[in-house]
């Protein structure tokens, strides 16, 4: 059996746009009856796509940030019965994108959940790419905020030392 | 916040359309889309995301992809027929029951409202599709009744697509015979029954036709568009 990642959420739509639509959230396939939890899904999905930024595009492949979080679309092999690109998405939180493993991780998650799903993902180099962007955004993004705290620490620093000198 | 579609509607010919049977008052129907928002909503593969590429674009996709997240599309300007329509920024949801909260999102902000649903399907009395006609159009009532009271009610617009794969194909049956078969697909209890949820005929038109093509979308929407005028 394949692994499950507990960081990752998934989703598809089912290729005869029938069937309910493959959704998991933290490793555990979401049923019918889990209404709630597929709507937060959805809903989590458009809001990084409608607010994000988008940090990677390359043929029908994409990536979203926006804070934190992020979304890779990702064509599967298989087209759906109207013959239409039949993508694949995973939604996550960056917050173990700086261990080395990561990428090929969340490379590994997505295949995994084609498999179960039955379908496939073949341009993993692809894939890895778009990984790469969502981890170098955030990795320059959290430079800005280092610089804008470490900024914020001098101006304070400075104030702090100054007041001695103009205090009577 | 979903940008639905603002449509600002600028006239370039003569107000009367010259092959329409009814004469049309081009003047009445661009003040009524003047600035309007339009949601486009409906079930998986029924056509939205053909529909907004032809309204925002004036084309219709080559290739095309399933709407698994709701997109922006970029609207821009374009002619049709009587009209120059500049249609503005728009979002393309997807079809799922679970992106109900979107849907409701753009609907409560939506003048008109544009549900597809697929001829072909429901001709052929399949219980798959209308089981899901039914359950989108019970939304629609309750955001219908939540939105009472509190500001005009949006115009709805029921538009059946795939008319071309329908039994008899809608596009190629002889003039004298399509208005015939049009009434009988509007008398079906689905329709019906979609008219009635929505609130009523003076409230919803449906307008049935096909997307395969760039001209029979045009036509589809040249029928939508010409349908605001008799609403009011
Ligand atoms: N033959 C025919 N094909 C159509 C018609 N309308 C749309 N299509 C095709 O049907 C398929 C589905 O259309 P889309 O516009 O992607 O449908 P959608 O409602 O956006 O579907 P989701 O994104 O899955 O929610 C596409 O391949 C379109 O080219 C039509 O009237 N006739
Ligand atoms: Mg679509």
């Amino acid at each position: 059996m394949s692994e499950r990642y507990p960081e990752l959420s998934f989703q598809a739509q089912s290729l005869d746009n029938l069937a309910l639509d493959p959704m998991e959230v933290n490793g555990c396939p979401l049923e019918e009856k889990d209404e709630e939890e597929r709507e937060r899904l959805v809903q989590r999905i458009a809001q990084v796509s409608k607010s994000g930024t988008r940090v990677f595009s390359e043929g029908s492949i994409s990536a979203f940030r926006l804070g934190n979080e992020f979304i890779l679309e990702i064509p599967s092999d298989q087209k759906d019965s109207a013959g239409r690109i039949a993508p694949i998405i995973c939604y996550g939180h960056v917050s173990r994108e700086s261990e080395k493993s990561w990428p090929d991780e969340v490379v590994s998650a997505i295949r995994d959940f084609a498999n179960r799903i039955g379908r496939g993902v073949s341009d993993q180099a692809a894939v890895r790419r778009g990984i790469e962007a969502v981890k170098k955004n955030w990795i320059s993004r959290l430079w800005v905020r280092i610089k804008e705290w470490l900024s914020a620490l001098g101006r304070k620093l400075r104030r702090h030392l100054a007041l001695p000198s103009l205090s009577p | 916040m979903p940008l639905p579609i603002i449509i600002a509607v600028v006239i370039v010919l003569a107000a009367t359309a010259a092959t329409a049977a009814i004469v049309l008052n081009w003047d009445k129907i661009v003040t009524q889309l003047k600035g309007k928002k339009i949601a486009i909503l409906g079930a998986r593969g029924v056509g939205k995301t053909t529909l907004i590429s032809f309204l925002t674009t004036g084309c219709v996709p080559e290739s095309s992809k399933q709407t698994i997240r709701s997109g922006n599309a970029k609207g821009r300007r374009f002619s049709l027929r009587e009209l120059d329509l500049k249609i503005k920024d728009t979002r393309d949801l997807p079809g799922g029951p679970d992106a109900y909260a979107e849907w409701k999102e753009l609907f409560d902000e939506a003048d008109l409202v544009f549900y597809l649903l697929r001829i072909d399907k429901l001709v052929e009395s399949d219980a798959e599709a209308e089981n899901r006609v039914r359950r989108d159009m019970k939304q629609i009532e309750s955001w219908l009744k939540e939105l009472k009271d509190q500001r005009p009610l949006p115009r709805l617009f029921i538009i059946g697509t795939h008319g071309d794969l329908a039994n008899p194909d809608l596009t190629t049956l002889p003039e004298n015979e399509q208005g015939n078969y049009q009434d009988r697909i509007r008398a079906l209890p689905i329709i019906q029954e979609c008219v009635q949820r929505a609130g009523g005929s003076h409230n919803t038109k449906v307008v049935l036709g096909s997307m395969k093509s760039k001209e029979e979308t045009e036509a589809l929407v040249f029928g939508i568009f010409s349908q605001v005028e008799s609403q009011s």
